[in-house]
């Protein structure tokens, strides 16, 4: 699903693929998001003219692990961003509940608190992991939220939760995440490390037995339970002398 | 004469080697159990068996040493055919199948396990009880079962699990929706809130979902299938369903905090106090 992210500063636009792997400072980048996001602020403000990047930053933002590149303008097309679907660990592609717990992993959110940074109830977010359907509006949002956090994981819930507990300028990453000011969290925060076990093997899973499958079982039983007097045939019992010592 | 553990290994040890948790031996026919006491002394009696097959895990059978002289053996009975059934169909708990079994009326009865000094086992004849690994991997999560399984107390256990456990064998027709839904959950796993020992207790249901390429039926309708299932359960007094009262994830969906905050429910096995009427 492509969709137009209708709040990116005019001053980015996507990097490839390969451009993202080739990776960089994060420092660098924290910082450049931060200062190119202020200039757009600036910007958007009608103040324009001069942005305050400092010198370290501008030498490596060309080559920065980004999903973003800064150049002079943009057109429509170039503000496209591609939120979905994103692939797990395994290579496979998320759904949107996949997505949702994807979210609480890296979060260590309860379903409460993931509401809230949803804007939904928590009713509507076991709709969705029970597969029904969900408003173009949410899922966009949803997508969003993912990618962001993905962005700025540093590999645990814990690190991740002292992320969002961060502010910038009175407001906190978890208040901007709840308020979809996603790129400022991007900017504030910057890229992650990720989790340290992202590119080990693939642990082959054996296939299970169907006929071992509970159901198959069960629809085996004929409605018999455990409570019946099912014996094995009568034994015989004979009195031991205990030896002691 | 016991051996002396804190001693080196003896000659005997080596040949523990050869033997697995299933396998068994046919030359000991007894069985002993406890069946009263007096003054304080057990009072030992025999019981006859076919045989007897280890219980005991297969790293704990060959390592020798102090705190490590005994294996637990189960006898082999021979089963009737109604038992037999019963097994093959993984609706008893009590009773494990050997992959290879002397005869074909032969299952090992868990609930008479007996203990048995490792010099002892090193002396007698083993029999292979199981040829592949898989069977022998069920072997041992039946004996999982018999022995760990979560108790859920009674009243959940006689009213809602037996009543999901009717619900589901009425509906279980392949082709049905209801059919393709169940095939596709791989576990289903409860949520007591805030604990089963609690007066009043929130139950949630996860339905884990098989992988996608296993899966039968799409996920809505599973819902929609699993809604149906659990509404018009009679609730016992102190247990109420969560609200909403379960959910579908899969392994990936699923933190390992939810796995260990959730018991294993396997309709099979269920333990239920009182007889059906």
């Amino acid at each position: 699903m492509i969709v137009v992210a209708p709040d990116l500063p005019p001053m980015f636009y996507p990097v490839t693929r390969e451009e993202r792997q080739m990776g960089s400072d994060p420092y660098d980048l924290a910082v450049a998001f931060f200062h190119f996001a202020r200039a757009d602020a600036d910007y958007t403000a009608g103040r324009g003219g001069t942005t305050n990047v400092p010198t370290r930053t501008m030498r490596s933002a060309g080559s920065i692990a980004s999903p973003w590149r800064i150049r002079t303008s943009a057109s429509a097309i170039d503000r496209t961003l591609e939120v979905a679907p994103v692939e797990n660990e395994q290579g496979q592609q998320l759904d949107v509940p996949g997505q949702l717990a994807e979210i609480k992993r890296l979060t260590g959110c309860g379903w409460e608190q993931l509401a809230g940074l949803l804007g939904c109830t928590r009713q509507a977010l076991h709709r969705w992991m029970n597969g029904e359907a969900i408003a173009d509006g949410n899922r966009e949002r949803l997508a969003r939220l993912h990618a962001t956090l993905r962005f700025v994981d540093r590999g645990n819930s814990e690190e991740n939760r002292a992320v969002m507990d961060m502010a910038c300028d009175g407001t906190t990453v978890a208040e901007l995440l709840s308020q979809e000011r996603f790129d400022e969290v991007r900017a504030y925060a910057g890229r992650g490390a990720g989790r340290p076990d992202a590119n080990w093997g693939k642990a082959e899973v054996a296939a299970p037995n169907p006929e071992d499958h509970w159901f198959a079982r069960l629809a085996r039983s004929g409605g018999a339970d455990d409570t019946g007097s099912v014996r094995a045939k009568p034994q015989t019992f004979k009195r031991l002398q205990l030896r002691k010592g | 004469m016991i051996p002396d553990a804190e001693a080196a290994a003896p000659e005997w040890a080596e040949r523990l080697r050869s033997w697995q948790q299933g396998d068994y031996c046919l030359d000991v026919r007894q069985v002993v159990v406890v069946d009263g006491i007096e003054n304080g002394d057990l009072l030992p009696a025999a019981g006859d068996a076919l045989g007897f097959a280890v219980i005991t895990q297969t790293c704990d059978i060959v390592n020798w040493g102090p705190a490590k002289e005994w294996v637990v053996v189960a006898p082999l009975v021979e089963a009737s055919e109604r038992l037999i059934d019963n097994v093959r169909r993984g609706t008893t708990p009590a009773f494990a199948p050997l992959e290879r079994p002397p005869s074909p009326e032969v299952v090992v009865d868990l609930n008479q396990a007996m203990t048995l000094h490792k010099s002892l086992l090193a002396s007698l004849t083993r029999v292979a009880g199981f040829e592949t690994d898989a069977a022998r991997s069920r072997f041992a999560d039946a004996i999982g079962r018999k022995y760990s399984r979560f108790a859920f107390p009674d009243p959940f256990a006689d009213n809602v699990l037996r009543a999901l456990r009717t619900k589901l064998h009425k509906s279980h027709g392949k082709d049905s929706e209801q059919g393709r839904t169940y095939a596709s959950i791989d576990f289903i796993r409860v949520v007591a809130a805030p604990s089963w020992d609690s007066r009043d207790i929130r139950v949630g249901f996860r339905f884990v979902l098989a992988p996608e390429f296993r899966r039968k039926e799409d996920r809505a309708v599973m819902s929609g299938v699993l809604g149906k299932l659990l509404a018009g359960i009679d609730w016992p007094e102190g247990f109420q369903p969560e609200d909403p009262p379960f959910t579908l994830m899969t392994v990936e969906e699923m933190t390992a905090a939810e796995w260990l905050g959730s018991q294993e429910v396997d309709l099979n096995f269920i333990s239920i106090s009182k007889p059906a009427v």
